[in-house]
């Protein structure tokens, strides 16, 4: 048990540092995920995670997230808070839509399709799955595939929204 | 207008330090106590929660201090953020426990899954320039800045690309950051709730 766990996680390591050269998106977490997955489809193992492992990951990516609270970020809030709030509680409302519907169409389960449509952090969304003991490769494919779509097509949104034209000030 | 340093982001062309090695250690013990607090607190993701909050606690305790200490912004800079190999071997791990459990069941799943998901990031995408037009006209933000922010994208890969294309980071940053801490500590909860019953 405790080898074949060594196993996936020497895997997992292999695999994040190809994704790296092959630049994979999100690669420590789709480089590490495919890289178990072939060790687990090879040894035919069906390892069950200790909790210290998802408790580790959890902090290492939850203290990741509030270091990133760097000095001046309340006063930039304070500053953008409108715009800030009325792209964040769309763009949340419209993921939980997707998740609901697609829950109800039984295409997901609630916990995947919630989880996989609500556009948080990939890693921080991986890891409630693990909590909620959800398929948590399924929430990871669901925002790879966002992340995909969203880097490339961004450059088209791009050179669409530089052809906006600002109405002139009054006065 | 903004900090030199944009808000969310750990500063670049960083050097290993004394003081910098010392932050991450408490940066991180701020995480395990925040983490094992609401966990034992039995609070649903508790782990994941309570360490952003001992984290964000532990960089506003060192704020102060630093500020007293009334040294040059400089330094606050330099020991800022948690070094990228620590939240990379966050997610790495994460990505071998979904990896352990990935099956024939879950690349069905995902097989059905792609199109409506696709759909759906499409019509999120749609979503994101109507949010970038009202930035731009409502808010006087520059088009490429605001479709940045309004992109739901990863903070990490959008402000590589924002940076490379010269958008104003500390606006693209700033969003995100909030979006993804809104996400975390109020969304991620009530979700849970809603699951878990």
């Amino acid at each position: 048990m405790l080898i074949q766990l060594l196993i996936l996680l020497a895997s997992g390591a292999a695999g994040s540092t190809l994704g790296y050269f092959l630049r994979l998106p999100m690669w420590p977490i789709t480089g590490a995920l495919l890289g178990s997955a072939a060790a687990n489809v090879l040894m035919a193992a069906s390892i069950t995670m200790p909790f210290a492992l998802s408790f580790t990951a959890q902090v290492l990516v939850g203290t990741a997230i509030g270091a990133s609270v760097m000095p001046g970020f309340l006063g930039e809030i304070r500053k953008y808070l409108v715009p800030a709030v009325a792209v964040v509680v769309t763009l949340v409302a419209a993921g939980i839509s997707a998740g609901v519907l697609m829950s109800a169409l039984g295409l997901l389960g609630l916990p995947e399709a919630l989880l996989g449509m609500v556009p948080g952090g990939v890693g921080e969304m991986v890891a409630a799955a693990s909590v909620l003991d959800a398929d948590s490769a399924l929430v990871a494919g669901i925002h790879v595939i966002r992340l995909l779509i969203t880097l490339w097509t961004l450059p088209l949104l791009i050179k669409w929204a530089q052809t906006w034209k600002r109405p002139p000030l009054p006065g | 207008m903004g900090p030199k340093t944009p808000p969310g982001r750990t500063p670049r062309g960083r050097r290993w330090s004394w003081g910098g090695a010392r932050h991450t250690a408490l940066l991180l013990l701020g995480g395990s106590t925040g983490a094992t607090v609401l966990t034992l607190l039995h609070i649903p993701a508790g782990a994941l929660i309570g360490a952003v909050l001992g984290a964000m606690v532990v960089n506003g305790l060192g704020d102060r201090r630093v500020a007293r200490s009334a040294r040059w912004p400089s330094t606050v800079e330099r020991i800022r953020g948690l070094p990228g190999p620590v939240r990379v071997t966050g997610q790495a791990l994460l990505g071998v426990m979904a990896g352990a459990r990935l099956s024939l069941e879950t690349l069905q799943s995902l097989a059905v899954s792609a199109l409506p998901v696709t759909l759906s990031v499409v019509l999120l995408l749609g979503l994101t320039m109507v949010l970038a037009r009202y930035l731009f006209s409502r808010h006087r933000v520059d088009p490429l800045t605001a479709v940045m922010a309004a992109a739901p994208g990863g903070i990490s890969e959008l402000s590589v690309a924002a940076a490379k294309q010269g958008a104003a980071m500390h606006v693209v940053l700033t969003v995100h950051l909030f979006r993804v801490l809104v996400v975390v500590l109020v969304v991620l909860p009530i979700l849970i709730f809603v699951i878990g019953h």
